[in-house]
Protein backbone atom coordinates (compact mmCIF):
# COMPACT_ATOMS: atom_id res chain seq x y z
CA UNK A 1 0.00 0.00 0.00
CA UNK A 2 1.45 3.01 -1.09
CA UNK A 3 1.05 6.84 0.34
CA UNK A 4 -0.43 7.34 -2.81
CA UNK A 5 -3.29 5.35 -2.53
CA UNK A 6 -3.91 6.45 1.13
CA UNK A 7 -4.56 9.81 -0.19
CA UNK A 8 -7.17 8.15 -2.94
CA UNK A 9 -8.63 6.11 -0.26
CA UNK A 10 -8.66 9.42 1.70
CA UNK A 11 -10.83 10.94 -1.42
CA UNK A 12 -13.76 8.21 -1.16
CA UNK A 13 -14.63 8.62 2.54
CA UNK A 14 -17.91 9.39 3.63
CA UNK A 15 -18.83 13.74 2.94
CA UNK A 16 -19.68 13.23 6.84
CA UNK A 17 -16.31 13.61 7.75
CA UNK A 18 -15.60 16.12 5.53
CA UNK A 19 -18.71 18.05 6.79
CA UNK A 20 -17.56 17.54 10.95
CA UNK A 21 -14.09 18.78 9.31
CA UNK A 22 -15.32 21.42 8.16
CA UNK A 23 -17.66 22.51 11.10
CA UNK A 24 -15.97 21.57 13.98
CA UNK A 25 -15.56 24.29 17.23
CA UNK A 26 -13.34 23.80 19.55
CA UNK A 27 -15.31 23.50 23.13
CA UNK A 28 -14.60 25.83 26.06
CA UNK A 29 -12.47 23.91 28.06
CA UNK A 30 -14.16 23.09 31.29
CA UNK A 31 -11.37 22.42 34.29
CA UNK A 32 -12.99 19.64 36.72
CA UNK A 33 -11.26 18.29 39.27
CA UNK A 34 -10.05 14.74 38.27
CA UNK A 35 -11.37 12.17 40.59
CA UNK A 36 -10.85 8.66 40.87
CA UNK A 37 -13.26 8.17 43.44
CA UNK A 38 -15.50 10.17 41.31
CA UNK A 39 -15.51 7.85 38.52
CA UNK A 40 -15.70 4.86 40.56
CA UNK A 41 -18.25 6.10 42.42
CA UNK A 42 -20.64 6.61 38.87
CA UNK A 43 -20.10 2.74 38.19
CA UNK A 44 -21.71 1.64 41.64
CA UNK A 45 -24.14 4.54 41.45
CA UNK A 46 -27.08 2.84 39.34
CA UNK A 47 -27.93 -0.88 40.50
CA UNK A 48 -29.41 -2.56 38.02
CA UNK A 49 -30.80 -5.76 39.37
CA UNK A 50 -33.59 -8.03 38.06
CA UNK A 51 -35.44 -8.84 41.53
CA UNK A 52 -38.94 -8.82 40.74
CA UNK A 53 -39.99 -10.31 44.25
CA UNK A 54 -37.39 -7.25 45.94
CA UNK A 55 -40.17 -5.32 47.25
CA UNK A 56 -44.04 -6.73 48.17
CA UNK A 57 -46.54 -5.59 45.64
CA UNK A 58 -50.17 -6.85 46.10
CA UNK A 59 -51.73 -8.46 43.50
CA UNK A 60 -54.97 -6.03 43.52
CA UNK A 61 -52.29 -3.43 43.21
CA UNK A 62 -50.35 -4.89 39.95
CA UNK A 63 -54.00 -5.40 38.52
CA UNK A 64 -55.35 -2.35 38.78
CA UNK A 65 -52.39 -0.22 37.35
CA UNK A 66 -48.95 -0.77 35.08
CA UNK A 67 -46.43 1.66 34.75
CA UNK A 68 -42.96 2.39 36.44
CA UNK A 69 -43.71 3.22 40.33
CA UNK A 70 -41.31 4.58 42.26
CA UNK A 71 -40.49 4.12 46.00
CA UNK A 72 -38.28 4.52 48.87
CA UNK A 73 -35.75 0.99 49.64
CA UNK A 74 -33.36 1.39 52.64
CA UNK A 75 -30.95 3.76 51.47
CA UNK A 76 -32.31 3.09 47.85
CA UNK A 77 -34.81 4.76 45.75
CA UNK A 78 -36.57 1.88 43.71
CA UNK A 79 -38.27 2.57 40.27
CA UNK A 80 -40.66 -0.47 39.55
CA UNK A 81 -42.76 -1.78 36.36
CA UNK A 82 -45.44 -2.67 37.78
CA UNK A 83 -47.68 -4.59 35.30
CA UNK A 84 -51.10 -5.72 34.54
CA UNK A 85 -51.23 -9.20 34.59
CA UNK A 86 -51.53 -10.30 30.67
CA UNK A 87 -49.15 -8.18 30.07
CA UNK A 88 -45.91 -9.64 30.38
CA UNK A 89 -44.41 -13.55 30.03
CA UNK A 90 -44.39 -13.04 26.26
CA UNK A 91 -40.52 -11.80 24.79
CA UNK A 92 -42.37 -10.63 21.79
CA UNK A 93 -44.44 -8.07 24.49
CA UNK A 94 -41.02 -6.79 25.41
CA UNK A 95 -39.96 -6.58 21.97
CA UNK A 96 -43.00 -4.36 21.00
CA UNK A 97 -42.07 -1.81 24.33
CA UNK A 98 -38.20 -1.96 23.81
CA UNK A 99 -37.01 0.74 21.43
CA UNK A 100 -33.73 1.27 20.76
CA UNK A 101 -32.75 4.77 21.63
CA UNK A 102 -29.32 7.04 20.44
CA UNK A 103 -28.28 9.95 21.59
CA UNK A 104 -28.74 12.46 18.48
CA UNK A 105 -25.87 14.58 20.17
CA UNK A 106 -22.48 13.42 21.65
CA UNK A 107 -20.75 14.85 24.42
CA UNK A 108 -17.96 16.65 22.75
CA UNK A 109 -14.94 14.13 22.88
CA UNK A 110 -16.62 10.99 24.35
CA UNK A 111 -16.43 7.69 22.38
CA UNK A 112 -18.26 4.47 23.10
CA UNK A 113 -16.23 2.56 25.32
CA UNK A 114 -18.87 -0.50 25.73
CA UNK A 115 -22.23 -1.60 24.95
CA UNK A 116 -24.54 -4.36 26.19
CA UNK A 117 -27.89 -5.25 25.37
CA UNK A 118 -29.35 -7.96 28.24
CA UNK A 119 -32.00 -9.88 26.14
CA UNK A 120 -31.77 -12.81 29.26
CA UNK A 121 -33.67 -10.72 31.58
CA UNK A 122 -35.44 -8.25 28.82
CA UNK A 123 -34.14 -5.49 26.28
CA UNK A 124 -32.16 -3.21 28.70
CA UNK A 125 -29.42 -1.27 26.68
CA UNK A 126 -26.84 0.46 28.20
CA UNK A 127 -23.81 2.19 26.47
CA UNK A 128 -20.68 3.26 28.19
CA UNK A 129 -18.93 6.54 26.41
CA UNK A 130 -15.53 7.50 28.13
CA UNK A 131 -13.26 10.47 26.88
CA UNK A 132 -9.48 10.34 27.33
CA UNK A 133 -9.04 11.86 30.41
CA UNK A 134 -11.22 9.08 32.03
CA UNK A 135 -15.09 11.25 32.29
CA UNK A 136 -17.24 8.42 32.14
CA UNK A 137 -21.13 8.66 30.52
CA UNK A 138 -23.53 5.73 31.24
CA UNK A 139 -26.97 5.73 29.08
CA UNK A 140 -28.89 2.88 30.07
CA UNK A 141 -33.00 2.41 28.54
CA UNK A 142 -34.68 -0.17 29.92
CA UNK A 143 -37.94 -1.51 29.23
CA UNK A 144 -40.91 -1.60 30.91
CA UNK A 145 -42.02 -4.89 31.41
CA UNK A 146 -41.99 -7.03 34.98
CA UNK A 147 -39.19 -9.32 34.11
CA UNK A 148 -36.89 -6.75 33.99
CA UNK A 149 -38.44 -3.38 35.08
CA UNK A 150 -36.49 -2.75 38.47
CA UNK A 151 -33.42 0.59 38.78
CA UNK A 152 -32.12 0.84 42.66
CA UNK A 153 -30.58 4.30 42.70
CA UNK A 154 -28.48 5.49 45.90
CA UNK A 155 -30.07 8.37 47.55
CA UNK A 156 -27.40 9.32 49.74
CA UNK A 157 -24.95 11.59 48.87
CA UNK A 158 -27.58 13.53 46.80
CA UNK A 159 -30.75 15.43 46.47
CA UNK A 160 -33.31 14.81 44.27
CA UNK A 161 -35.32 17.41 42.29
CA UNK A 162 -37.74 17.54 39.88
CA UNK A 163 -37.08 18.17 36.07
CA UNK A 164 -38.97 18.50 32.85
CA UNK A 165 -36.90 16.09 30.32
CA UNK A 166 -38.64 15.19 26.96
CA UNK A 167 -42.19 16.62 27.74
CA UNK A 168 -42.24 14.55 31.20
CA UNK A 169 -41.33 15.02 34.63
CA UNK A 170 -38.63 12.99 36.14
CA UNK A 171 -35.57 12.99 38.85
CA UNK A 172 -32.85 15.05 38.94
CA UNK A 173 -30.12 13.62 41.02
CA UNK A 174 -27.69 16.33 42.13
CA UNK A 175 -24.60 14.61 43.98
CA UNK A 176 -23.56 16.84 47.23
CA UNK A 177 -19.92 15.45 46.63
CA UNK A 178 -19.39 17.96 43.11
CA UNK A 179 -16.56 15.45 41.91
CA UNK A 180 -19.51 12.32 42.31
CA UNK A 181 -21.26 12.26 38.94
CA UNK A 182 -25.05 13.88 38.34
CA UNK A 183 -27.70 11.10 37.70
CA UNK A 184 -30.87 11.99 35.57
CA UNK A 185 -33.86 9.38 35.18
CA UNK A 186 -37.33 9.61 33.52
CA UNK A 187 -39.74 7.25 32.03
CA UNK A 188 -41.72 7.62 28.96
CA UNK A 189 -43.74 5.33 26.78
CA UNK A 190 -43.29 2.47 29.01
CA UNK A 191 -39.50 2.90 28.94
CA UNK A 192 -37.11 3.90 31.85
CA UNK A 193 -34.13 5.99 30.54
CA UNK A 194 -30.93 7.43 32.75
CA UNK A 195 -27.79 9.12 32.45
CA UNK A 196 -25.04 9.23 34.74
CA UNK A 197 -22.03 11.53 34.30
CA UNK A 198 -20.18 14.47 35.51
CA UNK A 199 -22.16 16.82 33.92
CA UNK A 200 -23.75 20.04 35.19
CA UNK A 201 -27.02 19.57 35.72
CA UNK A 202 -28.03 21.84 32.83
CA UNK A 203 -25.61 19.17 30.94
CA UNK A 204 -27.93 16.43 31.88
CA UNK A 205 -31.00 17.79 31.06
CA UNK A 206 -29.56 18.63 27.66
CA UNK A 207 -28.40 15.47 26.62
CA UNK A 208 -31.64 13.69 28.10
CA UNK A 209 -33.32 15.68 25.93
CA UNK A 210 -31.27 14.31 23.11
CA UNK A 211 -31.66 10.83 23.77
CA UNK A 212 -33.98 10.22 21.03
CA UNK A 213 -35.40 6.53 19.34
CA UNK A 214 -33.06 5.22 17.09
CA UNK A 215 -33.88 5.78 13.26
CA UNK A 216 -34.76 3.09 11.65
CA UNK A 217 -32.85 1.05 9.17
CA UNK A 218 -34.02 1.07 5.82
CA UNK A 219 -33.61 -1.34 3.74
CA UNK A 220 -31.12 0.03 0.84
CA UNK A 221 -31.67 0.40 -2.39
CA UNK A 222 -29.43 -1.14 -4.79
CA UNK A 223 -26.58 0.12 -6.38
CA UNK A 224 -25.51 0.13 -9.94
CA UNK A 225 -22.38 0.60 -12.01
CA UNK A 226 -21.17 1.45 -15.24
CA UNK A 227 -19.90 -1.52 -17.00
CA UNK A 228 -16.44 0.19 -18.12
CA UNK A 229 -15.53 3.39 -17.78
CA UNK A 230 -14.78 5.08 -21.51
CA UNK A 231 -11.24 6.11 -22.20
CA UNK A 232 -9.52 8.76 -20.51
CA UNK A 233 -12.31 9.28 -18.56
CA UNK A 234 -11.53 8.96 -14.03
CA UNK A 235 -13.54 8.53 -11.36
CA UNK A 236 -14.00 12.26 -9.80
CA UNK A 237 -16.76 11.87 -7.09
CA UNK A 238 -20.31 10.20 -6.24
CA UNK A 239 -23.36 11.30 -3.68
CA UNK A 240 -25.61 9.22 -2.91
CA UNK A 241 -28.89 10.41 -0.91
CA UNK A 242 -31.82 8.57 0.13
CA UNK A 243 -34.08 9.24 -3.27
CA UNK A 244 -30.83 9.25 -5.98
CA UNK A 245 -26.89 8.47 -6.64
CA UNK A 246 -24.62 10.21 -8.77
CA UNK A 247 -21.57 9.27 -9.97
CA UNK A 248 -19.19 11.94 -12.39
CA UNK A 249 -15.98 10.92 -13.96
CA UNK A 250 -13.81 13.52 -15.91
CA UNK A 251 -11.11 13.43 -18.15
CA UNK A 252 -8.35 15.60 -18.92
CA UNK A 253 -9.89 18.19 -20.99
CA UNK A 254 -12.03 18.92 -18.13
CA UNK A 255 -15.21 16.87 -19.69
CA UNK A 256 -17.66 15.41 -17.08
CA UNK A 257 -19.33 12.13 -17.49
CA UNK A 258 -22.44 11.97 -14.96
CA UNK A 259 -24.20 8.64 -14.41
CA UNK A 260 -27.22 9.12 -12.19
CA UNK A 261 -30.35 6.72 -11.00
CA UNK A 262 -33.22 7.68 -9.13
CA UNK A 263 -34.92 4.99 -7.67
CA UNK A 264 -37.24 7.01 -5.20
CA UNK A 265 -39.78 8.78 -7.61
CA UNK A 266 -41.13 10.91 -4.47
CA UNK A 267 -37.39 12.15 -3.93
CA UNK A 268 -35.69 12.56 -7.09
CA UNK A 269 -35.80 14.26 -10.39
CA UNK A 270 -33.53 14.78 -13.08
CA UNK A 271 -33.60 17.77 -15.72
CA UNK A 272 -31.75 16.65 -18.57
CA UNK A 273 -30.87 19.11 -21.53
CA UNK A 274 -32.80 18.50 -24.54
CA UNK A 275 -30.36 18.90 -27.23
CA UNK A 276 -30.83 19.63 -30.74
CA UNK A 277 -31.68 16.10 -31.90
CA UNK A 278 -33.91 13.37 -29.97
CA UNK A 279 -34.03 9.92 -30.85
CA UNK A 280 -35.84 6.82 -29.43
CA UNK A 281 -34.05 3.47 -28.53
CA UNK A 282 -33.96 0.96 -26.25
CA UNK A 283 -31.62 -0.01 -23.66
CA UNK A 284 -32.10 -3.45 -21.48
CA UNK A 285 -35.09 -3.37 -23.99
CA UNK A 286 -36.69 -0.75 -22.23
CA UNK A 287 -37.46 2.19 -24.41
CA UNK A 288 -34.72 5.09 -23.87
CA UNK A 289 -34.81 8.64 -24.95
CA UNK A 290 -31.20 9.92 -26.61
CA UNK A 291 -31.07 13.79 -26.50
CA UNK A 292 -27.84 14.50 -28.66
CA UNK A 293 -26.17 18.35 -29.18
CA UNK A 294 -25.20 19.33 -32.91
CA UNK A 295 -21.45 18.84 -31.05
CA UNK A 296 -21.05 16.33 -29.41
CA UNK A 297 -17.39 17.15 -28.89
CA UNK A 298 -18.73 20.71 -26.45
CA UNK A 299 -21.93 19.92 -25.39
CA UNK A 300 -22.66 16.60 -25.15
CA UNK A 301 -25.25 14.44 -25.09
CA UNK A 302 -27.27 12.28 -22.75
CA UNK A 303 -29.57 9.30 -22.65
CA UNK A 304 -32.38 8.28 -20.10
CA UNK A 305 -34.69 5.38 -19.75
CA UNK A 306 -36.61 3.53 -16.82
CA UNK A 307 -35.71 -0.11 -15.57
CA UNK A 308 -37.68 -1.78 -12.74
CA UNK A 309 -39.18 2.01 -11.88
CA UNK A 310 -35.42 3.50 -11.67
CA UNK A 311 -35.03 6.06 -13.87
CA UNK A 312 -31.28 6.15 -15.17
CA UNK A 313 -29.42 8.90 -17.00
CA UNK A 314 -26.34 8.96 -18.61
CA UNK A 315 -24.73 12.74 -19.72
CA UNK A 316 -21.31 13.18 -21.47
CA UNK A 317 -19.49 14.21 -24.46
CA UNK A 318 -20.07 11.35 -26.59
CA UNK A 319 -21.30 9.90 -29.54
CA UNK A 320 -24.78 8.45 -29.92
CA UNK A 321 -23.13 4.50 -30.35
CA UNK A 322 -20.97 5.43 -27.40
CA UNK A 323 -23.73 6.80 -25.12
CA UNK A 324 -25.92 3.37 -26.10
CA UNK A 325 -22.98 1.23 -25.40
CA UNK A 326 -22.20 3.00 -22.01
CA UNK A 327 -25.92 2.58 -21.26
CA UNK A 328 -26.20 -0.98 -22.08
CA UNK A 329 -23.25 -2.06 -19.47
CA UNK A 330 -24.68 -0.36 -16.81
CA UNK A 331 -25.24 -3.50 -14.10
CA UNK A 332 -26.76 -3.87 -10.92
CA UNK A 333 -23.83 -4.97 -7.89
CA UNK A 334 -25.14 -7.28 -6.13
CA UNK A 335 -25.09 -6.73 -2.29
CA UNK A 336 -23.05 -9.44 -1.22
CA UNK A 337 -20.38 -7.95 -3.65
CA UNK A 338 -20.91 -4.76 -2.05
CA UNK A 339 -20.10 -5.96 1.16
CA UNK A 340 -16.96 -7.97 0.28
CA UNK A 341 -15.28 -4.62 -1.86
CA UNK A 342 -16.22 -2.43 1.50
CA UNK B 1 -15.31 32.95 -13.24
CA UNK B 2 -15.43 36.08 -10.76
CA UNK B 3 -15.33 36.15 -7.26
CA UNK B 4 -14.40 32.88 -6.16
CA UNK B 5 -11.67 34.40 -3.46
CA UNK B 6 -14.58 36.13 -1.83
CA UNK B 7 -14.56 35.46 1.61
CA UNK B 8 -17.42 33.42 3.27
CA UNK B 9 -20.12 35.08 4.18
CA UNK B 10 -20.59 36.88 1.42
CA UNK B 11 -23.73 34.95 -0.02
CA UNK B 12 -27.01 34.91 1.82
CA UNK B 13 -28.00 31.75 0.06
CA UNK B 14 -29.08 28.73 1.88
CA UNK B 15 -27.28 25.60 -0.46
CA UNK B 16 -30.77 24.83 -1.98
CA UNK B 17 -31.35 28.05 -3.26
CA UNK B 18 -27.65 27.73 -4.86
CA UNK B 19 -28.63 24.29 -6.40
CA UNK B 20 -32.05 25.45 -7.36
CA UNK B 21 -29.89 28.58 -9.73
CA UNK B 22 -27.93 25.69 -10.90
CA UNK B 23 -30.96 23.88 -12.04
CA UNK B 24 -32.51 27.08 -13.98
CA UNK B 25 -29.00 27.16 -15.45
CA UNK B 26 -28.65 30.75 -13.77
CA UNK B 27 -24.88 31.64 -13.69
CA UNK B 28 -25.62 33.34 -10.70
CA UNK B 29 -25.21 29.92 -9.36
CA UNK B 30 -21.40 30.07 -9.76
CA UNK B 31 -20.74 33.19 -8.42
CA UNK B 32 -23.13 32.18 -5.14
CA UNK B 33 -21.15 29.18 -4.91
CA UNK B 34 -17.77 31.07 -5.27
CA UNK B 35 -19.23 33.81 -2.30
CA UNK B 36 -19.74 31.07 -0.22
CA UNK B 37 -17.40 28.35 -0.46
CA UNK B 38 -14.68 29.88 -2.63
CA UNK B 39 -12.47 30.77 0.31
CA UNK B 40 -12.55 27.63 1.47
CA UNK B 41 -12.13 25.88 -1.71
CA UNK B 42 -9.00 27.83 -2.86
CA UNK B 43 -7.35 27.07 0.65
CA UNK B 44 -7.76 23.32 -0.09
CA UNK B 45 -6.50 23.59 -3.45
CA UNK B 46 -3.83 25.85 -2.14
CA UNK B 47 -2.37 23.61 0.52
CA UNK B 48 -1.88 20.75 -2.25
CA UNK B 49 -0.81 22.51 -4.72
CA UNK B 50 1.44 25.30 -2.94
CA UNK B 51 0.78 27.43 -6.55
CA UNK B 52 -1.69 30.59 -6.69
CA UNK B 53 -2.16 30.03 -10.26
CA UNK B 54 -2.80 26.31 -10.51
CA UNK B 55 -4.95 26.50 -7.41
CA UNK B 56 -7.23 29.28 -8.85
CA UNK B 57 -7.58 26.96 -12.10
CA UNK B 58 -8.44 23.84 -10.25
CA UNK B 59 -10.93 25.50 -8.23
CA UNK B 60 -12.53 27.05 -11.43
CA UNK B 61 -12.05 23.84 -12.72
CA UNK B 62 -14.46 22.56 -9.69
CA UNK B 63 -17.22 25.25 -10.44
CA UNK B 64 -17.02 24.15 -13.83
CA UNK B 65 -17.74 20.38 -12.77
CA UNK B 66 -20.33 21.22 -10.22
CA UNK B 67 -22.26 23.38 -13.35
CA UNK B 68 -21.89 20.09 -15.39
CA UNK B 69 -23.16 18.07 -12.83
CA UNK B 70 -25.91 19.89 -11.05
CA UNK B 71 -28.38 19.22 -12.59
CA UNK B 72 -29.34 15.99 -12.64
CA UNK B 73 -27.13 15.75 -9.32
CA UNK B 74 -28.24 17.52 -6.07
CA UNK B 75 -25.80 17.11 -3.59
CA UNK B 76 -26.01 16.99 0.01
CA UNK B 77 -24.15 18.41 1.57
CA UNK B 78 -23.52 20.97 -1.41
CA UNK B 79 -19.72 22.02 0.37
CA UNK B 80 -18.65 18.30 0.87
CA UNK B 81 -19.49 17.60 -3.10
CA UNK B 82 -17.88 20.92 -4.42
CA UNK B 83 -14.62 20.38 -1.94
CA UNK B 84 -14.38 16.72 -3.02
CA UNK B 85 -13.95 17.60 -6.66
CA UNK B 86 -11.67 20.64 -5.45
CA UNK B 87 -9.69 18.22 -3.94
CA UNK B 88 -9.90 15.53 -6.53
CA UNK B 89 -8.72 18.01 -8.91
CA UNK B 90 -6.05 19.72 -7.03
CA UNK B 91 -4.42 15.99 -6.35
CA UNK B 92 -4.37 15.00 -10.47
CA UNK B 93 -2.46 18.39 -10.99
CA UNK B 94 0.06 17.54 -8.28
CA UNK B 95 0.82 14.33 -9.43
CA UNK B 96 1.10 16.19 -13.39
CA UNK B 97 3.34 18.68 -11.94
CA UNK B 98 6.49 17.41 -10.64
CA UNK B 99 7.51 21.11 -10.03
CA UNK B 100 5.35 21.61 -7.04
CA UNK B 101 5.43 18.35 -5.36
CA UNK B 102 8.21 18.96 -2.82
CA UNK B 103 6.79 22.32 -1.25
CA UNK B 104 3.22 21.57 -0.31
CA UNK B 105 1.42 20.94 3.10
CA UNK B 106 -0.19 17.97 0.62
CA UNK B 107 3.45 16.63 0.11
CA UNK B 108 4.62 17.00 3.61
CA UNK B 109 1.70 14.82 4.47
CA UNK B 110 1.77 12.49 2.09
CA UNK B 111 5.51 12.13 3.20
CA UNK B 112 5.04 11.69 6.69
CA UNK B 113 2.23 9.43 6.23
CA UNK B 114 4.30 7.68 3.83
CA UNK B 115 7.35 6.93 6.05
CA UNK B 116 5.56 6.19 9.50
CA UNK B 117 2.85 3.85 8.00
CA UNK B 118 2.88 2.68 4.40
CA UNK B 119 6.53 1.51 2.92
CA UNK B 120 7.36 -0.77 -0.18
CA UNK B 121 8.29 -3.76 2.48
CA UNK B 122 5.28 -3.57 4.65
CA UNK B 123 2.94 -4.89 1.10
CA UNK B 124 0.82 -6.75 1.84
CA UNK B 125 -1.44 -7.07 -0.94
CA UNK B 126 -2.78 -4.02 -3.08
CA UNK B 127 -6.50 -3.22 -1.47
CA UNK B 128 -8.73 -1.11 -3.68
CA UNK B 129 -9.02 2.56 -2.64
CA UNK B 130 -12.55 1.95 -2.18
CA UNK B 131 -11.80 -0.73 0.39
CA UNK B 132 -9.40 1.42 2.19
CA UNK B 133 -11.61 4.13 2.43
CA UNK B 134 -13.74 1.84 4.28
CA UNK B 135 -11.15 0.80 6.38
CA UNK B 136 -9.89 4.61 7.35
CA UNK B 137 -13.74 5.01 7.95
CA UNK B 138 -13.76 2.27 10.29
CA UNK B 139 -10.43 3.89 12.20
CA UNK B 140 -11.89 7.03 12.23
CA UNK B 141 -15.44 6.27 13.84
CA UNK B 142 -12.99 4.52 16.95
CA UNK B 143 -11.55 8.27 17.40
CA UNK B 144 -12.85 11.43 19.62
CA UNK B 145 -14.34 13.58 17.36
CA UNK B 146 -11.14 16.06 18.40
CA UNK B 147 -8.69 13.50 17.38
CA UNK B 148 -11.23 12.88 14.21
CA UNK B 149 -11.02 16.39 13.24
CA UNK B 150 -7.50 16.65 13.54
CA UNK B 151 -6.54 13.71 11.45
CA UNK B 152 -9.11 14.95 8.92
CA UNK B 153 -7.69 18.36 8.75
CA UNK B 154 -3.87 16.98 8.24
CA UNK B 155 -4.89 14.10 5.95
CA UNK B 156 -7.81 15.79 3.74
CA UNK B 157 -7.63 19.45 4.26
CA UNK B 158 -3.88 19.36 4.18
CA UNK B 159 -3.98 22.11 7.08
CA UNK B 160 -0.38 22.81 8.62
CA UNK B 161 0.19 22.46 12.65
CA UNK B 162 -0.22 25.67 13.19
CA UNK B 163 -3.45 25.82 11.73
CA UNK B 164 -4.78 22.62 13.16
CA UNK B 165 -3.62 23.97 16.13
CA UNK B 166 -5.57 27.21 15.89
CA UNK B 167 -8.99 25.35 15.17
CA UNK B 168 -8.96 22.79 17.74
CA UNK B 169 -7.26 24.93 20.74
CA UNK B 170 -4.60 23.09 21.30
CA UNK B 171 -0.72 23.55 20.86
CA UNK B 172 1.35 22.86 17.86
CA UNK B 173 3.74 20.28 19.67
CA UNK B 174 0.44 18.82 21.10
CA UNK B 175 -0.71 18.33 17.49
CA UNK B 176 2.56 16.94 15.91
CA UNK B 177 2.74 14.34 19.20
CA UNK B 178 -1.65 13.05 18.50
CA UNK B 179 -0.71 12.54 14.55
CA UNK B 180 2.11 10.63 15.39
CA UNK B 181 0.09 8.81 18.12
CA UNK B 182 -2.79 8.52 15.26
CA UNK B 183 -0.81 6.94 12.35
CA UNK B 184 0.45 4.71 14.60
CA UNK B 185 -2.68 3.68 15.56
CA UNK B 186 -4.26 3.88 12.47
CA UNK B 187 -1.10 1.48 11.01
CA UNK B 188 -1.80 -0.83 13.95
CA UNK B 189 -5.56 -0.63 12.28
CA UNK B 190 -4.66 -1.13 8.99
CA UNK B 191 -2.41 -4.31 10.51
CA UNK B 192 -5.18 -5.78 12.56
CA UNK B 193 -7.50 -5.94 9.01
CA UNK B 194 -5.01 -7.77 7.04
CA UNK B 195 -4.00 -4.31 4.76
CA UNK B 196 -0.59 -4.05 6.25
CA UNK B 197 1.98 -7.02 7.20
Amino acid sequence: MSAELFSLAMGEISDRYIEEALTYQAPVKKHRAKSFLRVTLAACLAIIMALGTAMAVSAEFREAVFGWFKEQYQSFIHYEYRGAEEDHESDTEIADIFIPHVLTEVPPGFVIRDSTCDEDVGHQHTIYWNEEKGQQCIVVAIAGHESTGNLFVEEEGYTIHPVEVAGVIGDLYIPDDPTNDGVIIWMKDHMLFYIAAHFTPEELVYYAERLQPAPVQEEEAAHYQLGFVPEGYTFLTENRSPHDHTILYSNEAGRTLSFLYIWDPDGGEAFIKSGDTQVTTTIHGAKADLMLSSDLSKEGGSIVWTEDEILFSISACLTEDELIALAESVKEVPVSEMEGET
Amino acid sequence: VPGHRKDKGECDLEDEQIIELFFARNQQAITELAAKYGSVCYKLSYQILNNQLDAEECVNDAYLGTWNAIPPARPNPLRAFLCKIVRNLSIKRYHANTAIKRNSIYGVALREFGQEVTGPDTVEGEVEAKALARLIEAFLDSLTVENRVIFMRRYWFSDSYEEIARRVGITEKNVSVRLTRLRKQLKEHLQKEGVLS
